[in-house]
């Protein structure tokens, strides 16, 4: 038994000695406490069987990518059509039955993960390539049913990854493909993405949550804060920003706005915040719960961040420092609001991150960095002053209102 | 709807997903014309489908003054058909067109860059697969690299569908049963 349950246990017991618990309510709430407990533990034969899925998929995608020659094209169809198909009907009836459910998600992870065995095999057939990554593009959206229909938060996570995979090999080759290739495209798209990527799983959190599909909420919530925190940790160096001439001063130079050219640099970025303003517009239709809210603010932050970027790169990294910093003590805000002690670590490891990476970018430059941090170190210590003063003047109204 | 219904639901996208692909591409094997194109080889390897030999076709880089230019206005991103005429040992570009025409056997494929002289065409035919200790034409072990040419197939709309590779004229599968075998290579 944990430690953390061991001691609620003998807070229970020590309240029912008092008095001021009756042994009846004392055994209830300890039954609830063991059932949300073993609800949370992580299933050593789910993790296990889930491995297992892993590795058998992995060597199905070797078999595949092997290319035996001993079999013709029709045996290699049958041989990985069989046994894709078979992992597929195994996962179901072993969960169906009840019987073995853990095995059964493992064999139905396998079956998602050997789909994309399938897809290869069929392109090594027939010679097929494709400048854009579209099987991996299939892969990810096709097995979207399949999570839904098994409910298995490992096929959760395996789409979510292809899809993240998918996003950014897409976006890499459409940079690629760009004319006048920069730096400073690769730099921004990226990280900007991360972000949008963010606000849409908050969109998908609230849809999912008090439905039936609480359990994903689980999954999708985990990724936000390092995708969200992605894109002001990267754009707050100052080195590849440093002298850019904003966008109307470049324009009043060459007579020639070109704006449309300039969003065109971002358009990876347009089309996922697009996907995620409707993702969202959905969600805060049927709830409003927090993370429409939190979605909303990420979706604004980003586009803010994505027009700095070009219109006023001198300006983005000011701008990204304050996002980091101040998205740190929101994470931690909202971690006291929603009790999640997993956001408050986060903030404060991103706090972390963003103060050890100025103290490195600043280490050549001393007496700016001692600038930025004492005064940043000073205005926080100010804020922290302030509520500790309210948190006074509250404590000390509520004596004074007792009897 | 049952659980059972709701699962063959669930699988049958994939299922149909990879089956479309294969009948598309048999159908496509089945119906189109055949030409033969140059090809400037390497050998890589792709995490899901293996090995294969890179297959660049020749007339990815077309010198555009020399052939009948019929889609000047394309900018990168825009498809392009590229007229062929037959040639031994392969055929070779005759025209850039904006659109399939009628009587004329052109490959689509989408400009990637332009420049005065150059263009950059991508038909999507670069990968020949080939098994995983097969002998590889693009880097061998002793003498000169041997002349290699890309069979494809092209349909009416102009999608081509690389079919083999011809090493000094002869399939690819005939040529590498001759090469020695993985135990005598390593």
């Amino acid at each position: 038994m944990s430690k953390r349950l061991e001691a609620l246990e003998r807070a229970l017991a020590e309240l029912e000695a008092e008095g001021r618990l009756s042994g009846e309510q004392r055994e209830l709430v300890v039954q609830r406490l063991r059932e949300v407990w073993n609800a949370r533990r992580v299933d050593f034969a789910s993790v296990v069987a889930a491995f297992g899925g892993v590795l058998v998929a992995a060597g199905l995608l070797y078999l595949v990518g092997y290319n035996w020659e001993a079999l013709g094209k029709l045996a290699k169809l049958v041989l990985v059509f069989g046994v894709w198909l078979g992992l597929h009907f195994a996962g179901w009836r072993l969960a169906e039955r009840g019987e073995y459910p853990r095995l059964g998600r493992a064999f139905t992870l396998a079956g998602v993960l050997a789909f994309g065995g399938a897809l290869g095999l069929v392109a090594q057939i027939y010679n097929l390539s494709s400048h854009y990554p579209n099987a991996v593009l299939l892969w990810w959206t096709l097995s979207i049913p399949i999570a839904l229909v098994t409910r298995s938060r490992a096929v959760l996570v395996a789409v979510l990854a292809l899809a993240l995979l998918w996003t950014a090999w897409h976006a890499g080759v459409w940079l690629d493909d760009q004319p006048n290739d920069r730096d400073r495209d690769w730099l921004a798209n990226f990280p900007l993405l991360g972000a949008a990527w963010a606000a849409l799983l908050c969109a998908l959190v609230a849809l999912c949550e008090r439905t039936s599909y609480a359990d994903f909420a689980e999954v999708l919530r985990k990724p936000i804060v390092p995708l969200a925190a992605a894109a002001p940790f990267v754009l707050a160096f100052h080195e590849p920003w440093h002298g850019q001439p904003s966008w109307w001063s470049q324009a009043s130079e060459a007579g020639d706005p070109a704006l449309s050219e300039h969003l065109e640099r971002l358009k990876p970025v347009w089309v996922a915040c697009s996907v995620a303003a409707l993702a969202l517009g959905a969600a805060s239709a049927r709830t409003r719960a927090p993370h429409v809210r939190i979605g909303f603010g990420l979706l604004v932050a980003t586009v803010l961040l994505a027009l700095l970027t070009l219109l006023a790169p001198s300006w983005l990294p000011l701008v990204a420092n304050i996002a980091l910093f101040g998205g740190a003590l929101v994470a931690i805000a909202l971690a006291t609001r929603l009790s999640r002690a997993s956001l408050a670590s986060s903030g404060v490891l991103l706090f972390l991150a963003g103060v050890v990476a100025r103290y490195f970018e600043y280490l050549w430059d001393k007496l700016e960095g001692a600038y930025a941090f004492l005064s940043t170190g000073a205005l926080l210590l100010g804020v922290a002053w302030v509520f500790e003063q309210r948190r006074r003047s509250t404590r000390a109204r509520a004596q004074e209102s007792k009897p | 709807m049952n659980s059972t219904l709701k699962f063959w639901a669930a699988i049958a996208p994939s299922v149909l997903a990879v089956a479309a692909i294969a009948v598309r591409a048999e159908l496509h094997l089945a119906r189109a014309l055949e030409v033969r194109l140059e090809v400037r080889p390497y050998d890589p390897m792709d995490a899901l489908s293996g090995r294969y030999i890179a297959a660049p076709l020749a007339i990815t880089t077309l010198e555009i003054g020399a052939l009948r230019n019929e889609c000047d206005g394309a900018q990168p991103g825009d498809s392009v058909w590229v007229a062929l005429e037959p040639g031994e040992p392969w055929w070779t570009p005759s025209a850039v067109l904006c659109a399939p025409q009628a009587g004329t056997l052109a490959l689509r494929g989408v400009l990637r860059d332009r420049s005065d002289a150059l263009w950059t065409v991508d038909y999507e035919l670069e990968r020949f697969y080939i098994p995983h200790y097969a002998a590889d034409p693009s880097a061998p072990t002793s003498g000169p690299r041997p002349q290699i040419i890309a069979v494809v197939r092209i349909d009416e709309g102009g999608a081509g569908l690389l079919s083999d590779l011809l090493i000094e004229g002869e399939p690819y599968a005939d040529w590498n049963a001759r090469q020695p075998q993985p135990g005598e290579q390593r």
